[in-house]
């Protein structure tokens, strides 16, 4: 089996739309968020960080989808009974059944939750050592909007999002140190980073070099097909019981608006934090990591 | 071939500890003038008579060194005990002691060393002259020596601007000379990199005196904070940068016209590395293409403008201004997917090669310098031994290398190749030894007293 493709990012950076158009290359299967790295196996996993419901609908949609061929209330339940009957499984037994539903293709995830703890990397790596790895970014401006965005949306987001530590800047400069101290001594082009803003503002020149990058066909029917995340089973909104499985507004607008994606403006390092009351700016770690990733 | 060379030894050296002067740190430049092998020595602290840097010049026939010129002493300023920005970042007060060497009122050194030597023959040369560009701290000089023992100034002092600290990259290209200044030196601190403006200087007559700007500053980019590199290929010349913001560019000109002349942005964004490709190191002719070396100065992080930790990287761009990765990390760019051609990734594959110090080609293959700091690591984590040094690549095809330098060449304080020059007498190799600042920050240790001051390598 072909070894799978994991992109790494903090969340709001563009995962989701990314993974949903990788994910639809005819040799690859993209996958939900399937937050699996959270723990050492699904025991541990479906009581422990998954008690949170918002991170088990991605595994529900996809053994449902992967299972009974389509997403209802019914298949969910059934997924639910299955996870249940297997929780003595640990992970790469789990992603091993996954990877046999889903056939010699490329299984295509991506799970925020997993780039702000080093254990959950570190688990990553070790049940896939070969794994691909697309270092995504977004602007740590713009990436911080968003976050305040969705918070602001979301009441319980609130509620969690408390202390120093939940203050977007340090979750973006977190985040990525994390990916790069867990990358940086794997094998020269195991690890690729890309800016999310240029990779989508760029589809026709950047997807044929993730499609290099992987050794997969990168011809135009190809890239075609990657044009469309809509057309996944799981770029909407799920049934009774599992209704998320991802971001909420690719949930509900999954499909590529070129052109919304080119006139998107990148904000520099120095312009005003909304979130900041003190009128603070982004300090010189934040400024470091960000123009090492090529922005202003 | 490289069987052969590993019969025995590469490389002996014809010159070691500074030549009897420590604290001449750096070969920094070498050129073969009248028959000779002349280097340019010094030390960015030389504040002292004895540290005075100077021009050494090398007899092949007789195998001996003469001071071919030395720097004049001068009353000292304000500026001599300017702290180094490089050096206060890097070791804080472990490194004061290297500000306390002049005498207050005394005199010192005009120079504290030569950047950057080359052959040229102008209007108001009645032969080829040897130029030297100079470091110092009451503004660089470009000197001029038709006999190879008197050396006068061609230019004001920093080409009119007395903060500027070097003149380096001397190019002769087209019939005129290039030069770029680097480095900032004020009565309060000396930056080693980033000069006042991002100029270039050319003159078809230095003899004369004459200079003016051959480019607008910074090639029109506010970021490009210095002119770091100058090479001839491909009938052009270019000019490589040094950008904190955005990673270096490289710029080509045809010379055609008067300066300032029409240039073009071959590269930018560092090659799509950003800033981790700081700055155009060392740039080379070879088979055909340019070999554009690049990385961090000294040891890979920039801790003034916040950049790094990096590694060196090199890249080979065509005659049409296509670019092909040789040695660093894989990327994607507006180029197209970038791996590596020798399969090496930053550094060569080694963390601590910060960039490439210099670039040379000789008998038929290219060289590559590096500047490699792991002893400075190996001090700071209190390692059982100080290890790293200087490496010296070769390669006849450009993508398959060899290692025929490694480890300072037996000593870690050589942390740099700074010069390669093909001479009569093989490959030439200027070194550049930190033995003072490792002995400093290592000072608990009883290993640190390594060899001290440059040393000159001849071989293969």
């Amino acid at each position: 089996m072909p070894e799978p493709l994991f992109i790494l990012c903090p969340p709001r950076s563009f995962s989701s739309i990314v993974c949903g158009i990788l994910g639809q290359h005819p040799e690859c299967y993209g996958l939900p968020e399937l937050n699996l790295f959270l723990a050492d196996d699904l025991q541990s996993l479906w009581h422990g960080p998954m008690s949170l419901p918002i991170f088990r609908d991605g595994l529900l949609r996809a053994i449902a989808q992967l299972h009974d061929g389509v997403q209802t209330e019914d298949t969910v339940l059934r997924a639910r009974s299955f996870i249940t009957a297997h929780l003595h499984w640990d992970i790469p037994t789990l992603v091993a059944h996954i990877q046999e539903c889903v056939g010699p293709k490329i299984l295509v995830e991506k799970s925020p939750s997993i780039v702000s703890r080093p254990e959950s990397l570190a688990r990553l790596l070790a049940a896939f050592p070969d794994a691909n790895l697309l270092h995504l970014t977004r602007h740590p401006h713009a990436n911080g909007e968003s976050i305040i965005g969705l918070r602001n949306r979301y009441e319980q987001l609130q509620l969690v999002a408390r202390g120093k530590a939940s203050d977007p800047e340090n979750m973006w400069d977190r985040c990525h140190e994390l990916i790069l101290a867990a990358t940086e001594d794997l094998p020269l082009g195991q690890t690729m980073r890309i800016q999310g803003e240029t990779l989508l503002a760029n589809l026709d020149l950047y997807l044929p070099q993730i499609c290099e990058w992987l050794d997969i066909d990168a011809s135009p029917a190809a890239m075609a097909e990657m044009m469309h995340p809509e057309n996944s089973p799981y770029a909407c909104r799920g049934p009774k019981g599992a209704p998320l499985g991802n971001d909420p507004n690719f949930l509900d607008g999954p499909s590529i608006d070129q052109e919304r994606l080119k006139r998107m403006k990148l904000p520099t390092l120095d312009d005003p934090l909304s979130w900041r009351e003190d009128g603070s700016l982004f300090g010189p770690r934040t400024r470091k990591l960000a123009t090492a990733f090529g922005y202003q | 071939m490289m069987d052969e060379l590993f019969d025995g030894a590469l490389f002996s050296a014809i010159a070691s500890g500074g030549l009897e002067r420590p604290g001449a740190t750096s070969a920094y430049a070498m050129a073969l003038f009248n028959g000779a092998l002349y280097v340019g020595t010094g030390s960015p602290v030389a504040r002292t008579a004895a540290q005075a840097p100077r021009i050494m010049r090398y007899d092949f026939a007789d195998e001996t060194w003469t001071t071919a010129f030395e720097a004049p002493l001068v009353p000292a300023s304000a500026r001599t005990n300017a702290p180094d920005v490089q050096l206060s970042a890097l070791g804080g007060g472990a490194l004061a002691t290297l500000t306390r060497q002049a005498g207050a009122g005394g005199l010192v050194p005009r120079e504290v060393g030569y950047a950057s030597l080359t052959v040229f023959q102008g209007p108001s040369d009645p032969a080829p002259a040897l130029y030297a560009g100079t470091m110092s701290r009451d503004g660089a000089l470009i000197l001029r020596s038709t006999d190879g023992t008197t050396f006068e100034p061609v230019c004001a002092p920093g080409m009119g601007d007395g903060s500027v600290f070097a003149l380096r990259s001397l190019t002769a290209f087209g019939g005129r000379l290039f030069a770029a200044p680097a480095g900032t030196v004020t009565d309060d601190a000396l930056d080693r990199e980033v000069p006042p403006a991002a100029r270039l200087y050319v003159s078809a007559d230095p003899a004369a005196m004459v200079w003016e700007e051959a480019a607008p500053a910074g090639f029109g980019d506010a970021a490009n904070l210095a002119v770091s590199a100058l090479c001839c290929a491909h009938g052009k010349l270019y000019a490589g940068t040094f950008n904190a913001a955005r990673g270096f560019q490289l710029w080509a000109s045809d010379g055609a016209g008067e300066a300032p002349f029409t240039w073009d942005r071959i590269v930018t964004d560092g090659g799509a590395a950003y800033n981790q490709n700081l700055t155009v190191t060392a740039m080379a002719e070879f088979a055909g293409a340019l070999y554009v070396g690049s990385g961090v100065p000294d040891n890979g992080s920039d801790r003034v403008r916040n950049v790094g930790p990096a590694s060196a990287e090199l890249m080979r761009v065509d005659a049409g201004g296509a670019w092909e990765l040789i040695a660093g990390r894989p990327r994607f760019s507006p180029q197209g997917l970038k791996v590596p051609t020798s399969l090496m990734g930053p550094g060569f594959d080694d963390f601590f090669n910060a960039s490439v110090a210099a670039l040379g080609v000789h008998d038929g293959a290219l060289y590559v310098g590096t500047h490699q700091w792991e002893a400075f690591q190996a001090i700071e984590n209190g390692a059982d031994a100080i290890v790293g040094g200087a490496q010296v690549w070769r390669t006849e095809d450009g993508e398959a290398f060899d290692l025929v330098l490694e480890d300072g060449n037996g000593n870690p304080a050589d942390v740099a190749v700074r010069a390669l020059l093909s001479t009569p007498a093989g490959l030439a190799v200027g070194t550049q030894n930190q033995s003072r600042i490792l002995r400093l920050l290592g000072r608990t240790r009883d290993d640190t007293k390594l060899p001290g001051g440059f040393s000159v390598l001849v071989g293969l």
